[in-house]
């Protein structure tokens, strides 16, 4: 219907997520109205973004150069190792400001059903990683059932003089009982604390 | 709670169709091919938005038509009566409507309503598959009580999961894999195992005793599950246990030969009162601790093991009262936990009783709420019986007097 190179920008548009065809066709009229100076920076962003970020070589976030900001910081504590499905999971730890130490991206969740398996995650290069240096492993991968089999999995390889720890699930904070599902209320039962200082 | 009234549009037979029921017993007589079956599949769909005759909504529409529309004013729910209305086009899926507000799913619409439906193919419920009997079993459960939900919903697919991992074990991939799926199967196959024992050690008692009730002779029957998690004593490390043992059989099959999803559940016909047989499992204890422990109404029945599986040797008559029984005893559980009888309805089943039975049925039937019952003759109930219910002729008037009523 449109010019080649028209056609081309709308389903090149269309492939990034939640962008459908109508919102792909809107965005190319929009880039097609604009001046030059004011579209080409989106470009060469792209290009720049492709050319120099790539994974860092030791946690597989994402990096420019070989190592990432986190795995560059001598300031880290190199001593405990927090485990997460994506580069996008690092962001949210980072904003709590609890967590000093290091991170390792798996690139995923172990899934029979799409195909993943082991050898398909960063696992290898995580215990390859876990030396005499390290006394804790976080695993901070999702609770969907993907995540929980990962965890599962990822503990039964470390070695066992390592701490291993998972994410505690429940209530989120601030939140109201009423409004909570029961599985989440469930697993918080499962997960209650005591209030008072008990022997372990 | 009570339908009232009925509204039908293009459903099977019925381009549109009007019928006011009572509260209790209502008797719909009409000779063959006049709607009986239809009216009443049509009813159970306004509440449930599934029919038990067939998978494929598209063959409920009437011949020629692209839509079909059932609809119901539903009293004794909440302070005034609420209008239930379930909509369906084929490509279009369903709309549900309860008092004039959308619903996005039909649980919504499960979960706040009951109904029960006896038509001549629920006999598969003892003829049939023990998948049949689960998926029942399970889908009665599951409108009852969420948690039994969602650790249906967890274990299918954690089995999805495995299921996989193992044709991966089969096609090179590591043993080790496995392990985690192993553990998380399991746990939910424990968790929905206790969950399915509860259900059955509920119904169990209820079921004897209406089965009791509707039997002239000194019949009992019982109802048990046959589970493999049970047996394992709902051990978690047992049953992972066992799935390694199996592990090379499960690898060359590339599917899970151990858990709830290959549970069964008999109707048993246990003989007289002093049949008791020595030997005790997993299954007669749980029964018997049920028929002890929770309150039934009906009178526990003691149970014991390896009765007569009416499956493979139980008569036409006997299987009819089976699942009678089965559909009484879950109306009355599922009033227990939610306060309220749900509609009952019978697609004609009298005409294969003797006359004994046919009284039992409409006795028992006096406690159980509204219940709309199709026959093809009306002399198969008394004078009285007519006398306190409501009657409705087929086929129906073309006019708006539809319902007569007996004097």
């Amino acid at each position: 219907m449109y010019s080649p190179s028209v056609d081309r920008l709308i389903k090149e548009l269309a492939r990034l997520p939640g962008i459908g065809p109508r919102s792909a066709q809107r965005l190319a009229f929009h880039i097609l109205r604009q001046k030059p100076e004011q579209v080409l920076p989106l470009a060469q962003a792209i290009v720049e973004v492709k050319e120099r970020i790539g994974f860092c070589r030791r946690c597989f976030n994402l990096a420019e150069g070989a190592l990432c900001t986190i795995c560059a910081d001598s300031r880290r504590d190199g001593g405990v190792i927090c485990v997460v499905e994506q580069p996008a999971d690092i962001v949210p730890v980072e904003r709590t400001g609890e967590f000093r130490g290091l991170y390792h991206v798996l690139g995923g969740a172990l899934s029979p059903l799409d195909g993943v398996d082991p050898d398909d995650l960063h696992i290898n290069e995580l215990l390859a990683r876990v030396d005499e240096s390290v006394h804790e492993v976080i695993l901070a991968t999702n609770p969907t059932m993907t995540g929980e089999a990962t965890a599962m999995y990822i503990a039964d390889q470390m070695p066992a003089r390592v701490r291993v720890t998972r994410l505690a699930s429940g209530l989120p904070v601030g939140g109201d009982l009423e409004y909570a599902d029961e599985l989440t209320l469930g697993r918080a039962f499962a997960g209650r604390r005591s209030l008072r200082h008990e022997e372990e | 709670m009570f339908l009232r009234d009925l509204k039908l549009v293009n459903f099977r037979s019925y381009c549109e169709a009007a019928v006011t029921f009572g509260p209790g017993l209502n008797v719909v007589v009409g000779a063959n091919a006049t709607g009986k079956t239809n009216l009443l599949e049509g009813a159970f769909f306004a509440l449930r938005g599934s029919s038990p005759r067939t998978h494929r909504d598209e063959k409920l529409i009437a011949w020629g038509e692209g839509f079909l529309r059932a609809r119901v004013v539903a009293d004794g729910l909440g302070d005034r009566p609420q209008e239930v209305e379930i909509a369906y086009a084929p490509g279009q899926g369903k709309r549900m409507r309860w008092d004039g507000l959308e619903l996005t799913s039909l649980d919504e619409v499960r979960s706040r309503c009951q109904a029960f439906i006896f038509v001549p193919e629920s006999l598969l419920l003892v003829k049939g598959s023990p998948a049949r009997r689960r998926a029942h079993m399970d889908a009665f459960a599951a409108s009852i009580d969420a948690p039994y939900a969602a650790a249906l919903r967890d274990l299918q697919a954690v089995l999805r999961q495995r299921n996989a991992q193992l044709v991966s074990v089969k096609n090179g991939s590591a043993e080790a894999s496995l392990e985690p799926w192993d553990a998380h199967f399991a746990r939910a196959a424990v968790d929905l195992g206790r969950r399915r024992a509860h259900l059955v050690a509920d119904l169990g008692p209820r079921f004897s005793g209406f089965a009791a009730a509707l039997a002239p002779a000194d019949e009992r029957f019982a109802l048990e599950l046959v589970s493999q998690v049970e047996h394992l004593g709902f051990d978690e490390g047992g049953l992972r246990a066992r799935l390694r043992e199996r592990r090379p059989m499960e690898v060359q099959r590339g599917t899970t030969l151990l858990g709830p999803h290959r549970d069964d559940v008999r109707f048993l016909e246990v003989g007289g009162g002093d049949h008791d047989e020595p030997g005790e499992d997993a299954g007669a204890e749980t029964l018997r601790a049920a028929g002890s422990g929770s309150a039934g109404s009906c009178g526990a029945v003691a149970v014991p093991r390896g009765g007569r599986d009416l499956r493979l040797f139980g008569s036409q008559g006997e299987q009819r009262a089976a699942v009678l029984a089965l559909l009484l005893a879950e109306q009355a559980l599922a009033a227990e936990r939610r306060g309220e009888l749900g509609p009952l309805f019978l697609d004609d089943v009298m005409s294969e009783l003797d006359d004994a039975r046919r009284r039992l049925l409409v006795a028992t039937l006096a406690g159980a709420g509204q219940v709309i019952i199709t026959t093809t003759n009306r002399r198969y109930f008394t004078d009285e019986e007519l006398a306190a219910a409501t009657v409705i002729e087929l086929p129906l008037q073309a006019r708006a007097g539809s319902r007569r009523q007996t004097p």
